[in-house]
């Protein structure tokens, strides 16, 4: 038995207060699950249970069984599932329903990565016992991202680089790289396969977004690198760091056997997932711990692997892990960088954090296909150092390394 | 109105309008011009008696096309709509039938600020220290609103030829000539103004009146001769379409009336900004003002106060030094072997800023002044009393430690800064008190006419010394880089390059002449077998020694350099490869070498060489720790050593072909010639695996 994907879509993905912070979290991810389903033709009663990664639920009118309100929405009334391991969230509810699905329990499932981080409110808690005189403090949860007791993430990737020896000029260069892979491949119609263009409204105005909003492809490495560092950190800026986005992800999972008795479309095999985690500030490595793990599960080498997708939480976490997957090898390393992110990443197209994940996976099943086959390994870190990784395998010609 | 004020005084029908544009400086974009419109149009519907312009900035009377503007969108044909819409409004006020003047307080007016005075206004009051021009060359375009046409009318086609293709700005005093402006004291300009406003009711417009003819009509028949040596002189790199445009206007209009004329500029003007030369024009200067300041990011509050420091050495460079840092009002006391050699020096300054007082460029004030503040000194204890002593000597090692031993000895905490152009500041620093308090000041000759200063970091420089050379670079008002320390640092030994490429090239068969006449062809101001000599043949190979000693097979050094030294072809009086005149001397030919079996580059080949090889030597330059980011490799390299910069600098070029073809091309020409300088630098491997093919800078 094998699990394949037979549907992978997105919403656009939108720049902080941008075109999609007007609509409601639940909505994008109606929509994404929505495209996902039809382009696996998969109706009602074909999926066997929901997944839903996500990872600030206050963003939602209601923070609560997320994926109850989105099965319902859908008019599936199927057991759901919302998981929060941060950034890992959706790749981790892809590994639930790949448990599922080895388990026997189900034999479909839909996944779900969905975050609205414009739409985040901010918080108070002095309210609920009432303020008699002074001020009331509000905090905002998502500047900066970071947890109690720990330093801020952007501060744990610079330091992550620092290191590893990643200068500050390869951030800045990956960043704009970021930009320039997407631009070529936005120019090329490559997103078409896996964006669902949404209509949305802001203000008064409705409009149809069909293209990520972020990517700022005409700037350069020295404006980047003018941008002052952001919350003490010594490297990380706003230039090598993603934007704060709405978006949301969905894909299709079954097992091959239901695949072919309903017809499905298989765009590519879900090999094998694995999880892991390292000392608190490691996010930055922590991908190349997860993506070794998981070559290990499914006995392979990265010599083997086509195409890798390394979530660019910062501009430092590809070019960290691909350093300690190059075991330090300077010539390895920039080999491995040339396949890593090959249609750019998050800082350029953004990072809803609950949803990049499967985004990942889809971007790289789709250039998989274009290549004719071949295997690809996708990896997210997460907040407080856990990290995901999955392998993915698309048949063809092209197949394999 | 929001950049223009409109102001009429009731009694005198006289109408003010006071220019003052979003922006540090006035300059002309769409809101600007459609505000001067409709400024035009009241002040006929009020019957203005007449009208004076004046700026509401303290400095900027009026200075050309918002850059900012006019780059971001970077279409023709929205450039070619507000030059209509300039057009239109400059003819309006030109054809208004009331008198205009402009008052130009201290401030300048440049580009679509001159062309309205010269366009549009009847009569210009200024003061002497305002300056006036037309620098649109240096930005990759040409005078298009009337400015060539009223120019070449009023002064005659071969004084507007320079002054235009020389991006010239010009006193006010030295326009009083062409009869339209008259220098007076700040205080009298408003009220001369009004009484020749009022003495001159109903003045025809000068470019209208079809009664006068330009200066030089007589010469009319040798205007296409004129023109025809223009275009030989300016249009030699094809790089720089400006140029070729600006003279294809200027063909066109001597056919038409005044207004047609300057009408159909547009056609040869719009296009330009969407030339990426032209755009990379804009951008140097647009960063020239905008990032530079910013580039050299280093711990200001840790800079010593520098109101005054000490000069080492009253050589050409040590006066130079010298003579920038009086002019910014700093104290210097000026050192050499004896007090008598160090007075000679501050004698030759003054000499030598004579010239300039006499043509009126400089106050007697400003070099009195300049001089008072140097002060010729014997005693070194006096060293004790400033923080920094920028150190001048002669280019050897060990002179310059002695030097610094000396000055260690006299005042053991100063900041001592060399001027060494290829000596690493650890070889200078090593064994010396006080390591921490060296760091390099790299100045370019002529000290007070070159903007660049390259600052040094060794490796054991403090915050301290490196923050106090930084604040006096920026008090000497140069554009300040800081860079790593090696051997010839960044800018001299990527000039070293190309000077050796030039050498290589005629090693390689090329006909020397012909060598120098590509490189400028390329775009370079010089060729490098000129810039040998004109720089100073010792000069350049004993830079090029010193580098060859600590770099190794890095460098290549053609055999034919020693040959052309040792025989004495050194310039500056000596033989060289020119003679009087730029004759070519064939005589050097005697002492080039040939390599055995080389077939010589193809022209094209040969002009890339140049540019290639400057560029992969700057990348090299990141990959040992020299360079870290792509504006001071642009800046520095375009404002110090002549790249040209219509490509905007090395990193810039190397974006706009793309990294992964630069590196090809390298791997071509290092297989085939087999030199160092070609062999793609590992930056270019990192940023490519990267995604980063351009967009550098």
């Amino acid at each position: 038995m094998s699990i394949v994907i037979t549907g992978a879509k997105r919403t656009p993905f939108g720049r902080y207060q941008g075109g999609l912070s007007e609509t409601e979290p639940l909505d994008l991810a109606v929509h994404a699950a929505k495209a996902a389903l039809d382009a696996a033709g998969a109706g009602t009663g074909q999926i066997d249970q929901i997944f839903v990664g996500n990872c600030i639920p206050g963003a939602f009118e209601a923070a609560s069984v997320t994926g109850r309100q989105i099965g319902l929405k859908l008019g599936l009334d199927v057991f759901t599932t919302t998981v929060d391991t941060a950034c890992c969230s959706p790749l981790t509810a892809l590994r639930l329903a790949q448990w599922g699905l080895r388990l026997g329990e189900i034999r479909s499932a839909l996944v779900v990565g969905v975050e609205s981080m414009s739409r985040v409110p901010h918080l108070t808690r002095q309210l609920r016992a009432g303020v008699r005189i002074g001020e009331v403090k509000l905090i905002d949860p998502i500047f900066p991202i970071t947890y109690p007791g720990y330093s801020s993430v952007a501060v744990d990737a610079s330091d992550g680089a620092e290191r590893y020896g990643v200068p500050k000029r390869m951030l800045d260069a990956f960043a704009m790289g970021s930009h320039l892979k997407w631009a070529a491949a936005a120019r090329a119609g490559k997103f078409a396969d896996e964006i669902a263009p949404i209509r949305a409204r802001k203000g008064r105005a409705e409009t149809l977004l069909a293209e990520d909003e972020q990517p700022r492809p005409d700037g350069s490495i020295a404006r980047i690198a003018m941008l002052p560092p952001v919350f003490g950190s010594k490297t990380t800026t706003p230039g090598n760091a993603p934007g704060l986005n709405d978006g949301a992800t969905a894909m299709v999972l079954m097992t091959d056997e239901r695949a072919k008795e309903l017809g499905a479309p298989v765009l590519a095999e879900l090999v094998e997932q694995a999880g892991v985690t390292d000392s608190p500030n490691g996010i930055s490595w922590v991908p190349a711990l997860a993506i070794r793990k998981v070559l290990q599960r499914s006995a392979l080498r990265l010599d083997g692997i086509d195409l890798i997708e390394i979530n660019e939480a910062f501009a430092a976490m590809p070019l960290v892990s691909t350093k300690i997957l190059a075991d330090g090898d300077e010539e390895r390393w920039l080999r491995l960088l040339e396949r890593t992110n090959v249609n750019g990443g998050a800082v350029a197209i953004g990072h809803p954090v609950g949803a990049s994940g499967l985004r990942i996976l889809m971007t790289m099943v789709y250039e998989l296909r274009r290549r004719g086959g071949g295997r690809g390994v996708a990896a997210i870190c997460g907040g407080l150092t856990q990290g995901e990784a999955a392998i993915v395998k698309v048949d063809g010609q092209g197949g394999g390394r | 109105m929001s950049e223009l004020r409109y102001e009429r005084d009731g009694a005198s029908g006289l109408v003010t309008i006071t220019i003052d544009t979003a922006g540090p400086v006035n300059a002309i974009g769409g809101e600007f011009v459609a505000e001067l419109f409709a400024a035009v149009e009241r002040a006929a519907a009020d019957g203005a008696k007449g009208l004076m312009l004046v700026s509401g900035k303290p400095k900027s009377f009026l200075d050309g096309a918002n850059l900012l503007e006019i780059r971001k969108s970077a279409s023709a044909f929205e450039l070619g709509h507000l030059l209509d819409k300039l057009h239109d409004a400059l003819a309006a006020l030109a054809r208004s039938p009331f008198p205009v003047v402009a008052v130009v307080q201290d401030q300048t007016a440049l580009g679509g600020g001159c062309e309205l005075l010269l366009w549009c206004c009847d009569h210009v009051f200024a003061t002497e220290g305002s300056r006036i021009g037309l620098p649109e060359v240096n930005v990759g375009l040409f005078p298009a609103a009337g400015g060539m046409e009223a120019l070449r009318r009023l002064a005659g086609m071969e004084t507007m030829l320079a002054i235009v293709l020389g991006g010239r700005t010009m006193p006010a005093g030295e326009l009083a000539g062409l009869g339209i402006v008259t220098v007076a004291p700040a205080k009298e300009l408003r009220a001369r103004a009004r009484e020749w406003l009022l003495a001159h009711p109903g003045q025809v417009n000068r470019n209208l009146d079809p009664a006068r003819k330009a200066v030089d009509e007589a010469r009319r028949g040798e205007w296409p001769a004129m023109i025809a040596e223009a275009r030989r002189r300016s249009c030699v790199c094809p790089e720089k379409p400006w140029f070729r445009a600006a003279l294809d206007a200027l063909e066109e209009g001597l056919s038409l009336p005044f207004e047609q004329a300057v009408r159909a500029e547009r056609k040869h003007f719009a296009p330009l900004i969407e030339h990426p030369n032209v755009q990379n024009k804009i951008d140097l200067f647009l960063n020239m003002t905008g990032v530079a300041p910013r580039l050299a990011a280093v711990a200001a509050d840790k800079a010593r106060p520098v109101d005054s420091l000490a000069v080492m050495g009253a050589g050409l460079m040590g006066r130079g030094i010298a003579q920038v840092c009086a002019d910014a009002g700093m104290r210097v006391l000026l050192f050499d072997v004896d007090e008598a050699t160090a007075r000679a020096g501050r004698e030759r300054i003054g000499a030598e800023l004579e010239p300039l007082v006499k043509k009126g460029k400089w106050t007697a004030e400003r070099r009195d002044k300049l001089l008072g503040r140097i002060e010729p000194g014997a005693d070194r204890r006096a060293l004790a009393r400033v923080p920094l002593v920028i150190e001048s000597v002669f280019e050897d090692l060990a002179l310059k430690r002695k030097v610094l031993a000396e000055i260690r000895a006299a005042s053991p905490d100063i900041v001592f800064a060399s001027n060494t152009s290829t000596l690493p500041m650890n070889e200078l620093a090593e064994g010396s008190d006080h390591p921490e308090l060296v760091v390099g000041m790299h100045y370019f000759s002529p000290v007070p006419l070159m903007p660049l200063l390259e600052v040094v970091r060794g490796p054991r420089t403090s915050p301290e010394a490196l923050a106090t050379a930084v604040a006096a670079g920026r008090r000497q008002k140069k554009t300040v880089i800081v860079v790593g320390d090696g051997p010839g640092f960044y800018t001299s030994r990527t000039f070293g390059v190309f000077v050796l490429t030039g050498f290589i090239l005629a090693e390689l068969g090329l006909d020397p002449w012909e060598v120098d006449r590509l490189a400028v062809e390329a775009g370079f101001p010089q060729g490098p077998l000129n810039v040998y000599g004109t720089a100073g043949g010792n000069v350049i190979y004993h830079a090029c020694m010193a580098m060859k000693e600590r770099m190794g097979e890095r460098l290549d050094v053609p055999p034919s350099l020693e040959r052309m030294w040792k025989a004495g072809y050194v310039g500056a009086g000596k033989p060289c490869f020119y003679k009087e005149k730029m004759e070519p001397d064939r005589t050097a030919l005697e002492h080039l070498g040939r390599r055995p079996g080389a077939k010589p580059p193809e022209p094209a080949e040969a002009k890339e060489m140049l540019l290639l090889a400057m560029t992969n030597q700057a990348f090299q330059c990141i990959d040992e720790g020299v360079l870290d980011d792509f504006f001071t490799v642009d800046l520095g390299a375009v404002l110090g050593i002549g790249v040209p910069d219509c490509w905007h600098g090395p990193a810039r070029y190397a974006s706009q072909r793309g990294l992964r073809v630069v590196r090809d091309r390298l791997r071509v020409l290092h297989d085939k010639y087999g030199l160092a300088c070609f062999r793609p630098a590992r930056e270019f491997d990192r940023l490519i695996a990267c995604g980063a093919d351009r967009a550098l800078v």
